[in-house]
């Protein structure tokens, strides 16, 4: 069903506008006479109708006047009764009375109606039934035998009765029939009229649809039909054909314009088909010949561009098994000269040929290649003789094979450099490839470029193992090299020369001045006069020795020796070389052999003093065991003892800055450790105009160690803040235990120190004092250094220091 | 009386301990060099404890010490030195054989050394 439906709209889909239109118009029009049809039947009916109507009523007239005729005979045969009263007349009215009887019925079936001209009618029955009964009045009266006054009197009211239906009558036919005749009749002719619009207006539509059916044919089918013909026509390549253009200024007139300019232009654009046929076959000559072109060129480029890999290839950093992995790689994936993807590259060493790359190589021939000698096989030959071996076949050449060996060729291109070989370039081909002239040639170009990269890199190799070998030596003698050229008055430095100035290449001294901003200020004129001297004098041979400040500032002693070469030119310009070398560390050393000599010097002089000391000491002891009333004297003594005792302390500090080791171990409260010593010098400071202030934290661990040295270093620093303190001012001397560890603070009010005197503070003889050893503060840092703990100064000029000893619990 | 013998090349030295420990009730002799200790030691006098000074001309401390050790290991002695390295000694010393001595510093307080003396030398 669904398929039947669908054929149908298929079917209408298929049909042509026209059609289209046409049906459309059908289907209108069929409508249109469908409803013409109904209304005029419909107007028929009405008029059937009237007429079946108008019928009934004239028979009821005709009866009614019938019954009225018999009403009118009875009367008379009844005027006949009254006057001779013959019952003869009685029976023959009786006979015309029964016949009424039957009238009526008659009448009252045919105006039993709803009609209002019947009702009019049923009225009138009603009386015909009144003069019935009357009627039958006085036939009962007879049948009985009544008298015929009685009889009269019934008649006498027949009469009336007679008299009022005969009124009647003459009114419904005078009036009433007027009015029915006149309205069915007016009925009658607007159906008539009905009737004729109806058909009037179909033929109008038919005519209509006619019309309509002939516009749209001309208008659109013509033009349909002539556009299809157009395109056709240009479907067979016939460009000449134009609608004929009508007046239209509708779509189908801009269409058939449209249309027409399109076959115009393409008319005069197209050239005829023979002439674009021979167009096409020189095209195609043309392309093939850029073709040609186009693949020589893109031969040349891939031969180029691989080329190019390979030189970019042999300039990197690899090792010769890598570099040739790649180049192979490379090789064996060029689309030309139809290489195959095998291959290998064999480097010389003596003798004999040694594999250093392969590609897709059977195991038996990795195995059995990879030590081959000269003359053998394929490669070796290549080797041999120095020349390309191309074969293209498996023959008696080819020496070393293996079962299952497949047919194929080779090109075996040794690697030359001048006439010394260096190596050999396999290639495979397939079995049967005809030799190629410009594979070999690439082939070659390819080996050349190996050749190149093999011998710049034993060059390079030997450069860099004898430039290694010069920086290993500068590095370990902790030396570099440098020039300097008069004319440009600039520097080059060697690597190692970087180290010693701890500065990197772009912030090395470029020129003279640059070297002199970073020598040490002290030698600085030193620099300059040495300068002045190896140029006047043109010396030939020079050293000279200077501190530069390094980048991170610490100082670096270098010693700089060199030599003088003249230049060919400019005129007069000349050309310094030599060595720099760090000397910082030797004269390290040279001040440690000082200070070791000096710590055997102290520790002979301390032995020696330890003696008298002990002599000393020991005979204020025998005295202070006497009974001694005196009590400054015994004062004196005990004072002599005490300070004996502090002085053999001093003396082993002394000692122990040559070789530093622990005294004896007590445990102690730290702030009377302390205060201790500041009791001892509090009074001498107060006369000094110096107050000390005691800061002393609680809670703090004890010590466990040397509490003699700790006395010392106090002390030391108690005595440098007092003396820094020039007119008065106040030490305040804080102990304090945070964070594991414990501090020890002597801030005073002093005059503070230089940053470049606060460099130098723990350096061994270095002293601001004019009497000052140097030592104090150095043989300080070392004790606490001893013990575990640190020395630090913070100061500035005009603000006085601050000296923290700072020691682990773990280290108290 | 216990008898103490000095040995120390210092005649200063040696006159202050010699006053001292004879006040503190020791008898004493004192020597300047190990070699004439060593000699008092074979006469065969009595002697109770020993003073050593480390550091001597000729004969070190030391190397009395170790002349001494076979014969007289038993004998108490106090080694008097104004270096430094004075515990460095102690295995030196007991390798000898020795097993009743103490270590002083010079200068010592001579209080200190009567109790080193004490402790090692239990009076009669």
């Amino acid at each position: 069903m669904i398929c039947l439906f669908r054929d149908r709209i298929c079917l209408f889909k298929n049909w042509k506008v026209k059609d289209k239109l046409f049906a459309g118009f059908g289907v209108i029009i069929f409508f249109l006479a469908a409803l013409s049809v109904f209304v005029f039947s419909a107007s028929l009916d009405i008029r059937q109708q009237v007429r079946r109507v108008e019928l009934r009523y004239f028979s009821a007239i005709n009866l009614s006047s019938a019954l009225n005729i018999e009403i009118s005979r009875i009367q008379h045969i009844l005027g006949h009764f009254a006057s001779d009263n013959s019952t003869e007349y009685l029976r023959e009215a009786k006979i015309h009375t029964d016949k009424f009887v039957i009238m009526l019925a008659e009448f009252r079936d045919l105006v039993q109606d709803e009609s209002d001209k019947l009702l009019e009618l049923d009225k009138l029955a009603e009386q015909f039934d009144d003069y019935n009964r009357a009627s039958e009045g006085w036939v009962r009266l007879i049948e009985a035998g009544g008298r015929p006054q009685e009889v009269k009197e019934q008649i006498q009211d027949m009469h009336r009765i007679e008299g009022v239906v005969e009124r009647r009558i003459d009114d419904i036919q005078n009036e009433d029939y007027a009015d029915l005749s006149e309205s069915l009749a007016a009925i009658d002719h607007l159906s008539q009229h009905l009737q004729t619009v109806v058909i009037s207006m179909f033929l109008l539509m038919a005519l209509l649809g006619a019309w309509i059916s002939r516009a749209l044919t001309k208008n659109i089918g013509l033009q349909v039909a002539r556009l299809m013909e157009g395109t056709r026509r240009i479907s067979e390549k016939d460009f000449s054909y134009q609608i004929p253009a009508g007046k239209q200024d509708d779509e189908f007139g801009s269409l058939i314009n449209s249309f027409n300019w399109m076959t115009r232009h393409l008319q005069e654009t197209t050239v005829s088909k023979s002439e674009l046929e021979k167009a096409v076959v020189s095209l195609e000559s043309e392309v093939s010949a850029r073709r040609k072109a186009e693949d020589n060129l893109r031969q040349n480029y891939l031969i180029q561009s691989s080329l190019n890999s390979f030189l970019r290839l042999s300039l990197e950093d690899e090792t010769f098994e890598d570099i040739f992995d790649s180049a192979l790689g490379i090789l064996l994936t060029i689309p030309l000269f139809s290489f195959q993807s095998k291959g290998a590259i064999f480097l010389a060493e003596g003798q004999h040929l040694i594999m250093k790359a392969q590609r897709n190589l059977s195991p038996y021939l990795c195995k059995e290649c990879a030590y081959l000698p000269f003359g053998k096989c394929l490669c070796g030959k290549a080797a041999e003789t120095k020349k390309t071996q191309f074969v293209n076949a498996l023959d008696e050449g080819h020496e070393v094979r293996y079962d299952g060996i497949k047919p194929h060729g080779h090109y075996c291109v040794p690697i030359l450099f001048g006439e010394e070989l260096l190596g050999v370039l396999n290639m495979y081909i397939s079995a049967q490839e005809p030799y190629d002239q410009k594979a070999e040639e690439f082939l070659k170009a390819v080996t050349n470029i190996f050749a190149s990269m093999i011998v710049r890199r034993r060059a390079e190799d030997a450069l860099k193992k004898s430039e290694a070998n010069l920086s290993l030596a500068q590095h370990l003698a902790r030396m570099g090299s440098w020039d300097w050229r008069s004319d440009t008055d600039e520097f080059f430095w060697s690597k190692e020369a970087y180290a010693l100035f701890d500065r990197g290449p772009e912030e090395m001294p470029k020129n003279v001045d640059e070297l002199e901003k970073i020598i040490h200020a002290e030698d600085r004129e030193k620099f300059e006069r040495f300068y002045e001297k190896v140029i006047t004098e043109q010396r030939k041979l020079f050293s000279t020795e200077f501190r530069i400040i390094t980048k991170g500032g610490t100082e670096h002693f270098l010693r700089v020796e060199g030599s003088l070469k003249k230049r060919e030119e400019p005129e007069g310009a000349f050309e310094l070389a030599g060595t720099i070398r760090d000397m910082t560390f030797q004269k390290e050393i040279e001040k440690s052999q000082r200070l070791v000599q000096l710590g055997v010097l102290v520790a002979r002089v301390a032995h020696e003093v330890n003696n008298p000391l002990m002599v000393v000491s020991g005979h204020a002891q025998l005295a202070l065991m006497e009974n001694i009333k005196d009590a400054a004297l015994k004062r004196d003594l005990e004072v002599i003892v005490k300070e004996c005792d502090r002085a053999k302390y001093i003396i082993q500090r002394l000692l122990s800055f040559s070789k530093p080791s622990i005294g004896i171990e007590e445990e102690a409260d730290v702030n009377d450790t302390i205060d201790e010593i500041v009791g001892l010098l509090e009074h001498q400071y107060s006369l000094e105009n110096v107050a000390i202030i005691r800061n002393y934290g609680k809670g703090l661990p004890r010590l466990k160690t040397d509490k003699k040295s700790i006395q010392e270093v106090v002390s030391n620093l108690l005595n440098n803040a007092q003396e820094a303190i020039e007119d008065k001012g106040t030490i305040e001397i804080t102990t304090r235990f945070e964070k594991g560890a414990l501090e020890i603070e002597i801030r005073d009010t002093g005059a503070g120190m230089s940053e470049e005197v606060l460099s130098k503070v723990f350096d061994p003889f270095f002293s601001t004092k004019p009497m000052g050893t140097g030592l104090g503060l150095s043989v300080s840092y070392n004790i606490i250094k001893t013990l575990g703990g640190e020395l630090s100064f913070q100061s500035a000029s005009g603000k006085g220091t601050t000296a923290t000893i700072t020691m682990l619990v773990e280290n108290l | 009386m216990q008898k103490i013998l000095i040995i120390d090349d210092e005649p200063g030295i040696r006159e202050i301990l010699k006053r001292y420990l004879t006040k503190s009730g020791y008898e004493v002799e004192a020597v300047s060099s190990g070699k004439d200790g060593i000699a008092i030691l074979d006469s065969g006098g009595k002697i109770d404890f020993l003073i050593v000074d480390m550091k001597m001309p000729e004969m070190k401390g030391i190397e009395v010490l170790k002349r001494i050790s076979q014969n007289y290991s038993h004998l108490p002695f106090v080694l008097l030195s104004g270096s430094l390295e004075l515990e460095e000694y102690i295995p030196v010393v007991q390798g000898f054989g020795f097993k009743k001595f103490e270590i002083g510093s010079k200068p010592i307080i001579l209080q200190e050394l009567l109790g080193l003396i004490q402790k090692l030398l239990p009076k009669e």
